[in-house]
């Protein structure tokens, strides 16, 4: 027997089969209805108001969570996301809005939401209750969903009572808005608070990655890291690399392949053909770049075939199907790449002069176990932006934290002059042999940042006892005031996650 | 057979007359009437200078109109960077207009005259696509070091530059990155590293790019020459010599306002001065309102406007001195050339190629550069001095001619194409 029945969404119908409490279940809709159907059919509106808005509060929590799981069941549409919203407005419990003050009792504030994935949630807030602990914290998703915070999440330190950490959800949930999340004490006070998604995550957690408490480590290893290698996985997978344009014939399997990944600043692709064009050796390599922001990507062309006809030199252009960070922007030229030896190269540096792919090439060549080779970067006013990259000590500068060798000497100081193993080098500069890529699985693509990634791919290739030199006669100039790159966000976390994985390796060679 | 010599201009002086483009104009001229050259004039025309826009679709050169041997170039909707002298994101003004010209022409000589609103890629593209041909630049101010218009004058307060570093240029202009200006020189350097010789026509100029980077031997020492002024009735005059000149181009740079502050400290005692100037509305606003303001306050102040390049000799007759008060380094004034033409002494400041050219005391008086009181000292001692514009003139050198000028270029430009081909041959 059927009491009503109402279209939840298109294709989805829900039939009540008791007047009084009873049992609602959603069915895909059959064609035809059936007579019966047809006959009780109202709009959802009347369907909730008539019936369950009438049941006790245990009945709708139970219809409600059955409600939230049909997202899983039956494929959450945009539709069913919104026919589950309106349900679950007509039929949850409402609890008094939080006020900010904190002697109003219980209170919950939700500073940031953001989504990780389909089902993957980061939250940072607070919640406090005068006189008694806050006893449960739930998220409630758009479409119904309840979801135990209060053991999942972690303390934070900026506020009192402050909680942070990653979270999921049983069904996919589609609504930037209409999150609610509520806070309850154990003598039954609880208020309520909305909170819609915010975009940028990383900005949040590279944030909360950079906070010094005694919870820090829990956080980060709980909460900070699987949120931040689920969004790395998740943009890996939707980024792929996609050639837009060869000009002019590059050489059949090059010794030297040159990877430069362009990002804000395409215009600086001119620039370094400009100095490119002069150098025989960059003219025997082949020239691949790679478009980290695919939205540049007409004007881009448009702008390599001038060049290529006003220059002479040859080049290849990719462009990434997603906005992806450096690394992932190299990682992906170097599976273009033909060439038995790849160059890392920032599209914000400059050779000095001809000469410098011989010297990095020569200390290759010179001993089967050297693998990879960088260079002499320099500031515009001489001084020396890099010799290799080390690590410091000390409570200053940060335990683990990668920096740069040399950094702020003239750049004919004796020690630049030196030619020597170094601990690691970065992706601004990075000659490597191919193989030996390969063998150390190539780059991670996890830190955001050159510097880290490439101590990484360093640590690595140390693994598979594959040495690493600086060529001090391979001198370029690393422009970093053009702002080629973007906003270099989340150090703290790249250290943190650079000292998790090598951090008994790095003892043995820091500076 | 005659050979082919293409100049590059960034103007035509029948648009606006610079003295670059004036004294670039009367070398093709005379080449033309040589009969080892068969020479070819393309100036670049549009704003600021002219309307924008070619005169025929689907092109962006045309003749000059009723001229068979000279060209105007428009970039119409190219974007100039004037950071980086060049087209911003666009190339096919080179690759496609200009190459296509040059494919016409087949020049044996290319030489440029200015690049600036047509890119220093047009460099590039002359060498990719006529590797035969020797590329000559003449350098008419410090433009590839200086952003700040070529004058290597510090913006913030108008004193003079001596060395241009990413620092420094950043000081003058602080809305641009050290690294962007770093970028800039590395850019132009690019380009004008393909340039087989530089005509520098001072000594002052010379030296200040030598420092820059280029190297001396690819560097000529070799004024402009003039063509034979007409003549200009009665050389001398008689006294009392108390009647100035200022000639030329009025911008900030040109010193016009150091002049009329100094009659204006002079007061009663003021000689009389004719202001030939040019090109004052194309100054920014606060600066044409200060010159109105000074040139309204000065009795003895006639301001007589611009005069066309042969008329020069005539304008300059009508004065005793002709005053050169530039606050920026100047490079080797036509101005002074015309008035050496004309007979005339020069007053002028101390620095640079102004002091290269007039000898102080020998054929001009030399004053301290932006310094009215000190210009106002030296203009009363040449009014009230018995014999000194006498013995100043009797000083005064012989004018570079055209004709010498040429003789020199001709055996320059023979050498760089024998060195050239057999460069490309080897």
């Amino acid at each position: 027997m059927i009491a009503r029945a109402a279209w939840l969404c298109d294709g989805v119908l829900l039939v009540c089969e008791s007047e009084s409490g009873g049992r609602v279940v959603a069915q895909p809709a059959s064609d035809p209805l059936g007579a019966e159907v047809e006959e009780k059919l109202t709009d959802l509106t009347t369907f909730l108001r008539e019936g369950p808005a009438g049941w006790d509060a245990a009945a709708r929590t139970q219809l409600l969570d059955y409600l939230a799981s049909l997202g899983g069941e039956l494929g959450l549409s945009p539709s069913l996301s919104e026919g589950l919203h309106r349900a679950r407005e007509a039929l949850r419990r409402r609890r008094p809005l939080s006020l900010p003050d904190r002697r109003s009792g219980v209170g919950l504030a939700v500073e940031r939401l953001h989504r990780i994935d389909e089902r993957s949630f980061y939250v940072r807030g607070c919640a406090w209750a005068v006189g008694e602990g806050v006893a449960a914290l739930t998220a409630i998703t758009p479409e119904g969903e309840r979801v135990e915070l209060q053991e999942l999440v972690s303390p934070h330190p900026g506020a009192a009572g402050g909680f942070a950490g990653l979270f999921e959800t049983s069904f996919p949930t589609h609504g930037a808005e209409g999150w609610v999340f509520e806070a309850a004490t154990g003598s039954g006070r609880a208020v309520e608070a909305p909170a819609s998604i915010a975009p940028d995550p990383l900005r949040t957690i590279f944030a909360d990655a950079g906070l010094a408490f005694a919870g820090a480590e829990e956080l980060g290893e709980r909460h900070i890291h699987p949120a931040v290698h689920r969004l790395n996985e998740l943009q890996r997978s939707r980024t792929e690399i996609v050639e837009l344009a060869g000009h002019g014939e590059a050489p059949e399997s090059p010794a030297i392949s040159l990877v430069i990944a362009l990002q804000r600043r395409v215009d600086l692709i001119e620039h370094q053909i400009a100095q490119f064009a002069a150098d025989p050796e960059v003219g025997g390599c082949e020239l691949l770049y790679v478009l980290g922001e695919p939205d540049q990507s007409d004007a881009l062309q448009t702008l390599a075939a001038e060049l290529f006809a006003l220059y002479g030199l040859p080049l290849r252009l990719a462009a990434l199907t997603e906005p992806a960070g450096l690394p992932i922007a190299c990682d992906l030229g170097a599976s273009l790449a033909g060439g038995q030896r790849l160059v890392f190269l920032g599209s914000d540096v400059i050779p000095d002069r001809p000469g410098w792919l011989g010297a990095m090439a020569a200390a290759l060549d010179a001993e089967a176990a050297v693998a990879a080779a960088t260079g002499k970067l320099l500031h515009a006013g001489e001084a020396v932006d890099q010799a290799g990259l080390e690590y410091a000590q000390g409570p200053a500068s940060g335990d683990g934290r990668v920096v740069h060798r040399l950094r702020g000497m003239h750049r004919d100081a004796a020690a630049a002059a030196e030619a020597c193993p170094v601990a690691a080098a970065g992706l601004a500069c990075l000659m490597i042999d191919a193989t030996a890529l390969a063998a150390a699985g190539g780059l991670r693509g996890e830190y955001g940042l050159a510097d880290y990634e490439g101590a990484d791919l360093s640590r690595r290739l140390a693994g598979i006892g594959a040495e690493l030199r600086y060529v001090p006669a391979a001198e370029l100039y690393r422009l970093e005031g053009l702002g080629a790159e973007p906003e270099a966000l989340g150090e703290p976390y790249a250290r943190w996650l650079h000292s998790r994985f090598w951090a008994e390796a790095t003892a043995g060679v820091s500076a | 057979m005659a050979r082919r010599i293409l100049q590059i201009c960034h103007n035509h002086p029948r648009v606006r007359p610079g003295g670059a483009e004036v004294y670039a104009h009367e070398l093709h001229r005379h080449l033309g009437r040589r009969a080892e050259w068969e020479p070819t004039f393309l100036a670049r025309s549009g704003p600021p200078h002219a309307p924008a826009g070619s005169p025929h679709e689907g092109t962006r050169i045309s003749p000059v109109e009723g001229v068979a041997d000279e060209y105007l170039l428009y970039p119409g909707d190219h974007d100039f960077d004037w950071l980086f002298g060049t087209m911003r994101r666009r190339k096919d003004l080179y690759t496609e207009d200009l190459r296509r010209f040059l494919l016409a022409l087949r020049p044996d000589v290319v030489h440029f005259q200015h690049t600036l609103f047509i890119g220093y890629d047009a460099i590039r593209e002359v060498r990719r696509t006529l590797p035969e041909a020797p590329i000559v630049y003449t350098l008419h101010e410090f433009l590839p070091i200086c952003h700040n218009k070529g004058q290597m004058v510090r913006t913030m307060d108008r004193s003079l530059c001596s060395e241009a570093s990413p620092g420094r240029c950043a000081e003058c202009f602080p809305d641009i990155a050290p690294d962007e200006f770093f970028l800039r020189q590395r850019f132009i350097r690019a380009q004008l590293d393909l340039v087989d010789l530089f005509i520098a026509p001072s000594a002052t100029l010379r030296e200040r790019f030598v420092a820059w980077g280029i190297p001396r031997e690819r560097i000529l020492l070799e004024d402009y020459g003039r063509v034979e002024a007409p003549p200009s009735g009665e050389a001398g005059r008689p006294a009392p010599h108390d009647t100035l000149g200022i000639f030329g181009q009025v911008n900030p740079y040109k010193g016009i306002d150091v002049l009329l502050r100094a009659m204006r400290a002079l007061g009663a005692e003021a000689p009389l001065l004719r202001v030939h100037g040019a090109n004052l509305d194309l100054q920014e606003h606060g600066f044409r309102e200060e010159i109105a303001e000074l040139l309204e306050a000065g009795d003895s102040v006639t301001s007589l406007g611009a005069y066309p390049p042969e008329r020069a000799g005539e304008v300059m007759a009508a004065v005793d001195w002709v005053v050169v008060p530039s606050v920026w380094w100047e490079n080797s004034p036509l101005v002074i050339q015309e008035a050496f033409a004309a007979g005339r002494p020069v007053i002028c400041s101390d620095v640079g190629g102004m002091a290269e050219k007039v000898i102080d005391g020998v054929n001009g008086l030399h004053f301290r550069v932006g310094d009215p009181e000190s210009l106002a000292a030296t203009i009363r001692r040449a009014v009230r001095t018995p014999g000194l514009w006498e013995r100043l003139r009797e000083g005064i050198p012989p004018v570079h001619s055209i004709a010498e000028h040429a003789d020199v270029l001709t055996e320059a430009y023979e050498a760089l194409i024998a060195a050239r081909r057999a460069a490309v041959a080897a």
